[in-house]
């Protein structure tokens, strides 16, 4: 059965489908059941109109689904930018009604509540891979890439018997590069936050500034950043990560493990979705309890 | 100032010529003023192809301190528009590759002239983050999560109630941007988009975004068990009015299918004088608490 209208169907990810790779895998199998899955959604899709999902679930016949970009090709240099760095998220679960947020009721927050974790079970894994991947257009002269980088990074960790929250912070630690290179950490570091330790989300908001003991006085900074976190418990933890792991990643020549060999952490840390999360991640910083 | 010794080897006339008595370039005042010649040079042509202030490319090419002081002695750079440091629109040829590539495996071997190369390599990608940033709130077009109108109607719904509200620039950038981290994260995305503006915008307009979801809560917090009074922790900080107003008259009331919204074209230019910058901010991450 060929899928009419979705004949890139390799970029076309359906909910609930496990493959989420751009055509690098060399799997015939997962292929070949890929693209039966995008033919029924196609022609689901074809038949379902929107307004149904109002009064009936189709989600079993027209369920939300993901289209990937293009998997860049590494670049030297500066490159210029590419069409599409997003996924494009077909979003085909029910929506609520209201036209401001103080005049909406208890159950159209139902129904965000349960599209939202829908949502999350459509994306949470290609957002990151496909960041990831994104990375590939971003070398700035050096002879690794952002994403050979990342994946050399967290091979040495993984090698070195770190955890996986380790393991996972070095994968993702210049993540950020794929959206601005100023201000990557953090940006790395909020994506990754709720899911490990507090030493691994430190470690990675803070290793541009651990960094700099290696080379600032190459660039006019201060070497000594560091020196304000000496007394945090995550400080030897943050040091290890940058010293042994970050700053020795730009070798070409270095085995690293390939993507696809760390999908399955990427999975098994953002799979779950906790709204608990929320409240975690913010209000850190001002610690008096509200007073009503 | 070793960093600016090593550099003006390269455009200087050569190693000091002591072969002869009549060399010109013995001569102290001469040679330092065709040193500055070039320097002048290469720092427009520089400043030009990857879209800095002079002093931006001086300040990549020798560091913070060296930049400073060339800065101040040379006359021909301290023109009134260059003193604060303004931004010269990038050439056409701002994304060709750069000819040279960096040579090291490891941090510590790395040398000035390496970072040299990655510093203008970034300052050129510059422009990309309007790019990305243009291509992320792209990507909400149809992104429902259960709202109503998708986050693309929402967002830029929500920029245009501030501006026709006469709010600030960075107020209307806010508001167009809160939501972008839903494209990566939804649970994450007041602590994503928080730390991808933060370079670009001031402290206050970081902490609207990093908390915005407790100022939210107010009007919705008792249908999803999350506590409605999260905005009383901040009373008494410089931004917790901004943040009121972001929540209360544009964020929260941004969801009418009907709004007569302005679509993203109307803030490009916003997107770009914010992100576009030739000077972001660096090294942020300990000026602020993060937790």
């Amino acid at each position: 059965m060929e899928p009419k209208g979705t004949k890139d169907n390799d970029r076309v990810i359906p909910a609930g489908d496990d493959e989420s790779t751009n055509s690098s895998s060399g799997n015939l199998l997962g292929k070949a059941a890929a693209g039966i899955a995008v033919g029924a959604v196609g022609v689901a899709g074809l038949s379902a109109p929107r307004e149904a999902n109002a009064f009936f679930n189709w989600q079993f016949w027209d369920p939300s689904r993901v289209i990937m970009p293009d998997n860049p090709p590494a670049c030297s240099g500066v490159c210029a930018p590419q069409a599409t760095e997003f996924p494009t998220v077909i979003d085909k679960e029910p929506t609520a009604s209201f036209t401001s947020m103080d005049r909406s009721n208890f159950f159209q927050w139902m129904t965000i509540a349960s599209s939202s974790s829908k949502m999350h079970s459509v994306t949470y894994d290609k957002a990151i891979i496909n960041l990831l991947r994104q990375c590939k257009r971003y070398s700035f002269g050096m002879p690794v890439n952002t994403m050979q980088h990342c994946l050399q990074t967290a091979t040495r960790a993984a090698r070195a018997n770190a955890s996986d929250d380790m393991v996972l912070a070095a994968l993702l630690h210049d993540v950020g590069i794929a959206i601005s290179y100023p201000g990557h950490a953090q940006i790395a570091a909020a994506i990754i936050r709720s899911s490990v330790s507090d030493a691994a989300y430190k470690s990675v908001l803070h290793h541009h500034e651990f960094e700099l003991a290696h080379y600032g006085h190459r660039i006019g900074e201060s070497t000594t950043m560091r020196d304000a976190y000496v007394h945090q418990p995550w400080y030897a933890t943050a040091a290890h990560f940058v010293d042994e792991w970050v700053q020795v990643s730009y070798d070409p020549n270095y085995p690293s493990y390939s993507l696809s060999d760390f999908k399955p952490l990427i999975r098994d840390k953002f799979r779950d979705y906790d709204t608990g999360s929320m409240e975690v991640t913010m209000s850190d910083c001002f610690r008096e309890e509200p007073a009503n | 100032m070793s960093n600016a010794n090593e550099k003006n080897k390269d455009i200087s006339l050569g190693e000091a010529n002591n072969t002869g008595s009549h060399d010109y370039f013995a001569h102290t005042n001469y040679k330092r003023k065709l040193q500055t010649l070039l320097l002048e040079k290469e720092c427009l042509e520089k400043s030009q192809r990857f879209g800095l202030s002079r002093r931006g490319f001086l300040t990549t090419s020798f560091g913070a301190v060296a930049a400073t002081s060339i800065f101040a002695q040379v006359p021909g750079f301290s023109s009134e528009a260059e003193a604060l440091d303004g931004f010269i629109p990038p050439s056409e040829d701002m994304y060709q590759s750069l000819a040279s590539a960096t040579n090291f495996t490891r941090l510590d071997q790395s040398t000035a002239s390496d970072w040299a190369i990655i510093e203008n390599a970034v300052r050129a990608q510059q422009q990309g983050v309007v790019h990305t940033i243009k291509n992320m709130i792209n990507a909400c077009r149809g992104y429902h999560l259960g709202f109503g109108p998708d986050q693309y109607t929402h967002m830029t719904q929500a920029a245009t109630r501030a501006k026709r509200d006469n709010a600030s620039d960075e107020m209307i950038l806010v508001c167009l941007v809160h939501d972008l981290g839903k494209v990566i994260s939804n649970l994450a995305h007041p602590d994503i988009i928080a730390g991808i503006v933060r370079p670009y915008v001031s402290d206050g307009s970081y902490y609207i975004l990093r908390h915005h979801m407790e100022y939210q809560w107010k009007h919705y917090g008792h249908y999803i068990f999350k506590p409605t009074n999260g905005r009383q922790r901040y009373v008494g900080e410089s931004w917790h009015d901004d943040a009121v107003r972001f929540s209360d008259v544009y964020d929260q009331k941004a969801f009418d299918g009907n709004y007569p919204t302005d679509p993203l074209e109307e803030f490009m230019p916003l997107v770009e004088q914010f992100f576009g910058t030739a000077n972001p901010r660096q090294n942020t991450a300990h000026q602020i608490c993060v937790g």
